[in-house]
Formats: C-alpha cells, sequence, structure tokens
C-alpha cells in the first residue's frame, strides 16, 4: 500500500454526548478556571445557551462520550485513527502529531449530542534533509450538532518518518 | 488548578485594548506527573509515554513528558484568557518538542494583526521551555467583544 492510497478514507462517525462533567474535569486539566466551564450561570451570563466545551476538548470527544448504543453504523472500509497510524508503520518508521489546527463555527455545548464525521484528506510525501521519507497526512474531523449545523472544523496533521 | 500554576486575573480584553505588537498577560506552569495523570484522565488519552517512567525509558526517553495537547490545550486556555471564552475563531498549533516534568512552560502570545472591519484580531503563540525553545507554536484568530457590543456570536 502507497501512503497515498489513504487519501478519502473515512473514519467511522461518532455521535458524542457532550457531559457538563467531562467539559469540567477537561477544563480543569488544561488549567482554565474560567466559572463559564463550571457554572450555568456563568455560562448564561457570557452569552451561551448552556454550559461550553473548552476549545481543544473536540480532539478528545470520540473518547469521552461516544456511548456504544448511540454509534452510527460503520462504513464499509472506515478507518479508526489507530488504524490510519498501523497502515502507515506496515514497514516501521516513527509517527509524530505534527500539527493540529481548529475552526471555530458555533460553541460545543453541554448537554447536547454532537455529531463527528472525519477522513484522511490529504497525504504529501518528502524526503528530509537525511534522506528520510516524511509522510504527511491530514486528518480532517467535523463536528456538528443535532441539525447538522458545523460546530468545529479540526485537522490532525501526523508525520511518518521512516 | 493545577499546583505551581500563575494566571493573570483579569478579565478578557476588548477589541479596541488589542494592539498589533501587544503580548497577552503570561502564564506560567511547572509541569508534574500529577498534571499530566489528570489530563490523561481527562482527555481518556492514556498512552503510557505520558504516565509511566518505566515504559517512557524503555522507549527510549529520559521520562515520562508532556501530551502534546496538554500544551496546547494551556495556550489555548491563555489565549481565551485574553479574548474570552466564545471568541476564538481558529487555532492552530505545531508540536515542537517535548515537554518534561520539572519544565518551567509559560505562553507567549503577540498580537500580529487586527481588521477593523471586521472586528478580527490575530495573534501569534507559543509555549516555551525553560530554555527559551517553543514546546508548541502557533496562531490563532479571535473575534474579542468591541467595546460596544460583540462582533459576533459565541463559538469557543
Amino acid at each position: 500500500m502507497s501512503a497515498t492510497d489513504l487519501v478519502g478514507t473515512a473514519l467511522p462517525p461518532a455521535a458524542v454526548v457532550v457531559e457538563r462533567g467531562a467539559v469540567a474535569a477537561f477544563a480543569e486539566a488544561v488549567t482554565d478556571t474560567s466559572p463559564v466551564y463550571q457554572r450555568a450561570d456563568a455560562a448564561r451570563a457570557a452569552g451561551f445557551d448552556a454550559i461550553p466545551a473548552p476549545p481543544t476538548f473536540t480532539f478528545a470527544a470520540r473518547l469521552l462520550g461516544a456511548f456504544p448504543d448511540l454509534q452510527p453504523a460503520r462504513p464499509e472500509g472506515a478507518l479508526e485513527v489507530t488504524d490510519v497510524i498501523a497502515a502507515l508503520r506496515t514497514d516501521g518508521g516513527l509517527i509524530l502529531h505534527a500539527e493540529q489546527e481548529f475552526t471555530y463555527h458555533r460553541p460545543v455545548l453541554t448537554g447536547s449530542t454532537v455529531h463527528l464525521t472525519g477522513e484522511v484528506e490529504d497525504v504529501r510525501v518528502t524526503t528530509n534533509s537525511r534522506g528520510q521519507t516524511m509522510t504527511f497526512v491530514r486528518i480532517r474531523t467535523d463536528t456538528r450538532d443535532d441539525a447538522g449545523e458545523l460546530l468545529v472544523t479540526e485537522v490532525m496533521t501526523l508525520l511518518h518518518r521512516a | 488548578m493545577a499546583e505551581g500554576t500563575t494566571a493573570p486575573d483579569k478579565g478578557p480584553v476588548f477589541f479596541e485594548d488589542l494592539e498589533v505588537g501587544g503580548k497577552a498577560p503570561v502564564r506560567t506552569l511547572t509541569l508534574t506527573r500529577t498534571d499530566l495523570v489528570r489530563y490523561a484522565g481527562a482527555s481518556r488519552d492514556f498512552n503510557p509515554l505520558h504516565h509511566d517512567d518505566e515504559r517512557a525509558r524503555a522507549a527510549g526517553m529520559k521520562s515520562v513528558f508532556g501530551h502534546g495537547m496538554f500544551s496546547a490545550g494551556l495556550l489555548a486556555t491563555a489565549l481565551t484568557d485574553l479574548v474570552g471564552v466564545g471568541n476564538l475563531r481558529g487555532y492552530k498549533v505545531r508540536f515542537t518538542t517535548q515537554a518534561w516534568p520539572g519544565d518551567a512552560l509559560s505562553t507567549d502570545i503577540t498580537v500580529t494583526g487586527k481588521d477593523e472591519a471586521t472586528g478580527t484580531v490575530q495573534l501569534d503563540c507559543q509555549v516555551v521551555n525553560t530554555d527559551g525553545k517553543a514546546v508548541v507554536a502557533g496562531s490563532a484568530v479571535a473575534t474579542p467583544v468591541r467595546a460596544r457590543g460583540n462582533a459576533g456570536g459565541p463559538a469557543s
């Protein structure tokens, strides 16, 4: 398999319940003491309909509330990020999380269920000065609300060096 | 808040308060293993390289080291402290080096651009270690509240 064959591969879609406890714990873990993440009244005063999630929360969302009974069917050929990594490492090499990018459209609110879809959107293969093959893999994830409105677009860039 | 964190206690600023070349208040954190375990639990990222010294050494590292997304989260906290929760429109980081327990991390945020018409500010941002080396480095776009009325609704 050539890494570029991964372009267009879908990630399994996920439905994620955005729980207040998960959001409060996440905010604490990134040392954010804003009352907006802890108190419904503070969130309302800041203009939110409910307590919002911190900016990098969606990166972890699939692991924080994708309860099995809520998950949509897994499409044929869909790969988890761990499967993509395994595919890149078929012949060894090192995987690094090179970059992470977020575009924010609307807030991710506690008490809601959000819907994640994603795909490998680009693979770029280069050679570095030491003659190593550097493969950059961009994986995009879109997070939407129940109505299908886009909340966050996220791109993870993995680097495979071999 | 994590032990050893210092953070500015001022609220977010208005769009009008930000000037190109201006710096945000610095957040500092002396990284502990507890910080990493707390982030591992909150993000469900239980890669042992971030909490198990034996496994980290077996993988050739001198000890456990921070999740890149922990540093990215710390930096996002400094960004929203400045521009207000809900006012970030975009944020991106590159992961440049590891953060080790005991490292004194500090945030460094600079206003690089400002658009009056859209109420948008551009920022360069990084987390640097004790040696002044970037752990994560990137940029952000935000729409801070205007002194008279908000330019946009909350996003993150």
